[in-house]
């Protein structure tokens, strides 16, 4: 069998806890880091290529309970295993619930907490194998929903929970592109369609790892956008409604409706927000 | 959503979770109460609202006026970034008098 390779960050504020697993794991060919508390924990992942994490629940600062959750926050695949005195079942309990990959009890079971860790390390190869694929996958889905705002939040929700499996950013997904989702649907159905419960919208949804698209169609008489008021004018400020397409152009990068002004496509690029403004001045131009 | 309305001089709404189609109706009845009860002048606690579309920014606005014309007015506080960004953005920050804490938005009343 070959012998497993990877990198382990140990966590723990007793420090001759950290020699003995580090004696033990390095007698194994795996590589050891070690951290003395939570923070400097954090720091070694944002540094380091860990495969697999390995932290004592109770340090001062941040405990290991803490400590997962942050990780889960920048690597939610990265297995963290949890270690635990005996007697603390309802902590470890709490652990696995929070995301940990396993637990294990102090005094250590040398045998045990080897193969715990080696299972994490296989875990981790796993996800990685698949997330390699990642950037070639493209998710096709199509709703065709009645006229109804009431399913508006549930189609969205769907939406997010495949693009975030397909690794889209959540951030961009839940500041951006919920909101403009959101308008252009509901102006789909109630200024498209009127509400009128026997007319459908048709959502056809493109979704990549780089790239959300979302072609929305109603079966109304059609709009010309351009006509609408400019609802950023101080003239029009106090006006109640009229911002949805505005909103829409503001947060997705590009806007494209037909000319019958029953379809709109709405994109949206994976990317850092430093470059959003040039690009949200040419969404607006394409709104526009 | 929630909402939480503590009625006295000025009478402070904190609104929970999401402001959109659904949510906003509920708004709008609770608010318009407040407003057929003789209390004009509302605080609009934003600090446990995650997200508002532009069915609840139409409500906000519907009911300012609302609270204008019958003498009073309807203020908000406590707006988390994404929010700040959207009244930013559209210009309604020169709509609403928007103030970061509780205290100071029911103090600008006195």
């Amino acid at each position: 069998m070959v012998e497993q390779k990877g990198t382990i960050l140990i966590v723990d504020d007793d420090d001759l806890i950290c020699q003995l697993l580090r004696d033990l794991l390095s007698r194994h060919g795996l590589s050891v880091i070690v951290a003395l508390d939570g923070f400097e924990a954090l720091k070694a992942l944002t540094s380091e290529e860990i495969d697999v994490v390995l932290t004592d629940v109770n340090m001062p600062g941040m405990n290991g309970i803490v400590l997962m959750e942050e990780i889960k926050k920048l690597s939610p695949d990265l297995p963290v295993i949890i270690m635990t005195g005996w007697g603390t079942e309802d902590i470890a309990v709490k652990a696995l619930q929070g995301g940990a990959f396993n637990f294990c009890r102090k005094p250590f079971n040398v045998h045990e907490i080897v193969r715990i860790v080696k299972k994490g390390l296989e875990s981790k190869r796993l996800s990685d194998k698949q997330r390699e694929v990642l950037p070639f996958i493209e998710l096709n889905l199509s709703f065709d929903i009645p006229s109804d705002v009431r399913y508006i939040r549930s189609i969205i929700w769907h939406i997010y929970q495949m693009s975030k499996q397909l690794g889209f950013p959540e951030k961009e997904f839940n500041l951006r592109v919920k909101l403009a989702l959101d308008e252009a649907l509901c102006n789909s159905i109630r200024h498209g369609n009127k509400e009128d419960i026997n007319k459908k919208v048709k959502i056809e949804v493109q979704i990549s790892p780089e790239k959300l698209r979302f072609k929305i169609t109603d079966e109304g008489e059609g709009f010309d956008v351009s006509s609408l008021p400019d609802p950023k004018d101080p003239e029009n400020l106090n006006n109640e409604g009229g911002r949805g397409v505005l909103l829409m152009a503001y947060y997705m990068d590009k806007i494209e409706y037909n000319e019958k002004g029953t379809e709109v496509i709405l994109t949206k690029y994976a990317r850092t927000a430093d470059t959003a403004p040039q690009e949200q001045d040419q969404a607006s131009q394409t709104a526009s | 959503m929630e909402i939480i309305t503590k009625e006295n001089v000025v009478s402070i709404v904190e609104l929970n979770g999401e402001l959109e189609n659904e949510s906003a109706e509920e708004l709008r009845s609770n608010v318009e109460e407040l407003i057929s009860n003789g209390k004009v002048n509302i605080v609009l606690n934003f600090a446990e609202l995650s997200y508002s579309n532009s069915a609840g920014l139409r409500e906000l606005i519907a009911l300012y006026k609302l609270a204008n014309a019958k003498g009073g007015d309807l203020r908000l506080c406590s707006l988390q970034p994404q929010l700040e960004d959207l009244f930013s953005f559209t210009n309604l920050k020169k709509v609403f008098k928007i103030y970061s804490t509780e205290e100071d938005a029911v103090a600008s009343f006195e």
